[in-house]
């Protein structure tokens, strides 16, 4: 057999993604892995009893592409009453396994190739490959944090163990650059907030901003990542923040995309959403018949039975307010901790993210323990982490088109129980 | 402004087989379209689904498939198919053998490069090959001779029709030699074949290593999704395959489908197996499609491949779906239509050809549109006859060739073949 069997588009992609990789790490080196984002805690009781029950009546047979129809109506009921969006159930929403896969098939019914899409840095590192795949080329328009906090600054603004986002933490969008990389070639714009990695919540005036510079772009598709929509701290309640596909100007050029999963603390569900109009929904539904053809039709209507027990929003709340507290206490500890680091209090999301220009690390981590090559100082910073510390936690240049700015920055998980949390941050101490 | 990319525009409508079913629920007809079974999966796999539910993670799990399912997948196969597998390197597991294949495509296709299908090939490989820029190729696969009814009534004894050379497709080894060349990197097959049912003989695989051995550069993707329903002289799992054969296996990867393997086509489990290089770039590609598989559904397969692992359980499955095979087959002999037959060897189906067949003329008509013959045979029988089956040419590139067979699915329940065959008496 000869060499070069595997397509040149995966050539960049053929070894251990990152998250693995570091979860494997976590593993073996028994770190407290604060890098994928996975929550440790249990899914909810109501979910495995859905699938339990769903499991011993459904139908096993081949559904509806598009999505099981008990999932389409009771996700569309979900959405119109929390979102505030009308879903038209035979054409503005598609089912898909994760909204990882959503993603997939968005890109490949979208984009050309040569076609340019933005993504807004740090952008999650999965939708590079993604947009490359479909022979187009992504263009990074970073986001800068406004200040580095000291940490005592930080902590003069606790109050009653808790911390209010102000201006001190805003991440800004360069719209400068933003229009300068703006072109005819541009078919799509991918807006996540709450952003992962850095938790920041696009306020109305940012949405505002793209909308004017997006009309003179007609062809810009608007890609809005929302699967941490219910996950928003502070003011903003679960599901109801400044959105793309209610805003007036934009919606109308936008799909948003969800994740069951991530809703309901499973990430290994494997069910997510596209809603949005019709003429891109339709594409969207073609590339899922050649993927996976459709979904596993007791996972969806479990998941619909759950998306019907949770309509109230009350478990959003419920599980929001943990979020919220888990974020603070790992704050709290990294701003305790014995390492130099600059941070920033997230708006919503699973993760926060941290400046370590002023970290001391040993000069042995910034050489690949595989193959010797040069490492970024947030991998070093990463390894330093996972052998000395006993903390895994993820590096952000893959984040980000510029390595330089990203190499600052390192993502850490609270999606974790409070034990978890505790020892990470003894561990740091 | 039409945003949809240029890939997908050919493939927007509705696809053939959920079109034919909707029509098939509208107009109350028997469906023995799309290739699903209208029997109950089993129960084995329900319960499996049910305990699996309450206990295992619900969390991410690795991309390449659960560890308990890839073990458990790994035994079965080489139980079953006499095939080693490592655990590690050698197998992947997606979501339904479509996720699988897919994911070949986007793992080992370039564009430009050109893939090799035999004719009537499932009509779901052309379009993932397109997306991949890559281009294909059909080669046909052409019946013997046809079979009238009175000829092939002749070879039914005792409840069985009797497989002979009569039945055979045959492949043009000398027109694919003419069109593989240094561009082809894959060449893709499906045994049991669907639509035509067709088992690739050890002779055949053969001459095809012959003809590879000269294009060191061919990956071999053996489509094995009916792999458990052979018939005749075949017992399930146990017939020529590439994946066991000396001169293919190493430029093999071997698809299968869990789901098809128990009755429950919504189960969305498959398999690869095979060479590590292209294991590997199958799971580079899956990272990026939908990263990992449900752990629910992936423990609840692997018991179900533990309990299943003597084989008992399939040779029960593969008598009822033989069964059903000459109940369809003797129906549709002694139906009204004037169709030539041959005996399947395996899969869900049966292919019939209607060249004979008077069709009235306003079938050919779709909104001005003139359809091929296949699909006016195919509305005819929805409309006047109330059964529903599938038009073969969107299996051809050749379509003046594919347009004289359909596609019956005997996937079904005795009741269900019996009320078909009463319509069409």
């Amino acid at each position: 057999m000869q060499d070069n069997i595997i397509a040149d588009r995966m050539a960049p992609y053929l070894q251990l993604q990152m998250y693995a990789k570091f979860t494997q790490l976590a593993v073996k080196n028994s770190c407290v892995n604060m890098g994928q984002g996975f929550p440790n805690f249990p899914p909810p009781q109501f979910l495995r009893q859905a699938i339990a029950e769903e499991a011993l009546t459904e139908t096993l047979q081949y559904t509806i592409t598009a999505g099981h129809p008990r999932l389409l109506k009771a996700a569309s009921e979900f959405f119109d009453k929390h979102m505030g969006v009308k879903v038209d159930i035979a054409k503005e929403i598609v089912a898909s396994s994760g909204a990882q896969s959503v993603l997939a098939c968005i890109f490949q019914a979208l984009l050309n190739p040569n076609d340019e899409v933005i993504c807004f840095d740090p952008a999650f590192d999965f939708y590079r490959p993604l947009i490359e795949f479909q022979g187009a080329k992504h263009v990074g328009v970073p986001l800068r944090p406004s200040q580095l906090n000291s940490k005592a600054s930080i902590l003069n603004r606790f109050e009653n163990g808790k911390i209010k986002f102000s201006k001190e933490d805003e991440w800004h969008l360069d719209y400068d650059y933003l229009e300068q990389k703006l072109n005819d070639k541009t078919k799509m714009i991918i807006v996540n907030s709450p952003q992962n990695p850095i938790g920041k919540v696009f306020s109305v005036e940012e949405l505002d901003r793209l909308a004017e510079i997006l009309e003179k772009h007609p062809q810009v598709i608007v890609c809005e990542d929302a699967a941490y929509h219910h996950v928003v701290f502070g003011d903003y309640q679960p599901f109801s923040y400044p959105r793309c596909i209610t805003h007036p100007k934009l919606k109308s050029k936008t799909v948003c995309v969800t994740s069951a999963g991530k809703m309901f603390s499973a990430t290994g569900l494997r069910v997510g959403f596209a809603i949005g109009d019709e003429k891109y929904i339709k594409g969207i539904k073609s590339a899922q018949t050649y993927h996976n053809f459709c979904l596993n039709p007791i996972l969806q209507t479990a998941t619909a039975k759950c998306l019907e027990q949770t309509i109230d929003g009350q478990y959003f709340t419920e599980i929001r307010d943990l979020y919220e507290e888990q974020s603070t206490m790992l704050l709290k500890g990294l701003i305790e901790s014995r390492l130099n680091l600059h941070c920033w209090v997230p708006q919503g999301g699973y993760f926060l993210v941290t400046d370590i220009t002023d970290v001391e690390i040993p000069e042995k981590y910034f050489k690949d323990d595989q193959d010797g090559h040069q490492l970024t100082k947030d991998f070093a910073f990463a390894y330093y982490m996972a052998n000395e510390i006993g903390v895994v936690c993820i590096p952000c240049s893959p984040y980000f088109e510029n390595k330089e700015l990203g190499s600052r920055f390192v993502r850490w998980a609270f999606c974790k129980t409070t034990e978890t949390i505790q020892d990470a941050c003894n561990r740091l101490k | 402004m039409q945003p949809i990319a240029n890939r997908m525009l050919n493939y927007l409508q509705p696809q053939m087989y959920a079109k034919f079913t909707m029509l098939a629920n509208q107009k109350g007809c028997v469906n023995l379209g799309q290739g699903f079974p209208n029997f109950p999966s089993p129960q084995m796999l329900r319960d499996a689904l049910s305990e699996e539910a309450q206990t295992e993670s619900l969390q991410y799990t690795m991309t390449s498939g659960h560890p308990k399912l890839l073990n458990s997948a790994s035994k079965f196969f080489e139980q079953q198919i006499g095939c080693k597998v490592n655990v590690d390197k050698e197998i992947m597991v997606s979501s339904g053998a479509q996720a699988v294949l897919s994911c070949v495509m986007q793992g080992v296709l370039n564009p430009g490069d050109e893939v090799i299908l035999f004719d009537p090939a499932f009509d779901l490989y052309r379009p993932m090959i397109e997306f991949q820029g890559a281009k294909h190729i059909g080669v046909p696969i052409i019946p013997k001779k046809l079979n009238n009814k009175q000829e092939i009534i002749k070879r039914y004894r005792n409840g069985k029709f009797q497989y002979s050379q009569d039945d055979d497709w045959e492949l043009d080894f000398n027109y694919l030699e003419k069109v593989i060349n240094k561009k082809t990197k894959l060449l893709l097959l499906n045994s049991p074949m669907n639509p035509i049912g067709k088992v690739f003989s050890t002779e055949e695989y053969n001459q095809l290593a012959d003809i590879l051995d000269k294009h060191p550069q061919v990956v071999v993707c053996e489509d094995a999704a009916y792999h458990h329903i052979t018939f005749g002289k075949y017992q399930p799992f146990n017939y020529p395959r590439c994946i066991t054969h000396p001169r293919l296996k190493d430029r093999t990867v071997c698809v299968t489908s869990a789901g098809k393997m128990y009755s429950a086509t919504g189960l969305r489990i498959g398999f690869a197996v095979g060479n590590e290089e292209i294991i590997k770039g199958i799971k580079a590609a899956q990272t990026y499609h939908i990263f990992c598989l449900n752990p629910v559904i992936q423990t609840a397969t692997a018991r179900c491949l533990d309990q299943t692992i003597d084989g008992k359980y399939f040779q029960s499955v593969k008598n009822l779906y033989e069964e059903q095979a000459n109940m369809l087959l003797k129906g549709l002999v002694e139906s009204r239509l004037n169709m030539n037959y041959w005996v399947p060897q395996g899969g869900y189906f049966v292919v019939t050809d209607i060249s004979e067949i008077q069709i009235p003329e306003k079938y050919f008509n779709d909104n001005g549109f003139r359809l091929t013959r296949d699909f006016a045979f195919a509305y005819y029988m929805i409309n006047e006859f109330g059964v529903v089956c599938i038009p073969c040419s969107p299996y051809y590139e050749n379509k003046a060739l594919g347009q004289n067979y359909v596609r019956w699915a005997f996937c079904k329940t005795s009741e269900t073949i019996q009320e078909a065959i009463n319509r069409l008496k």
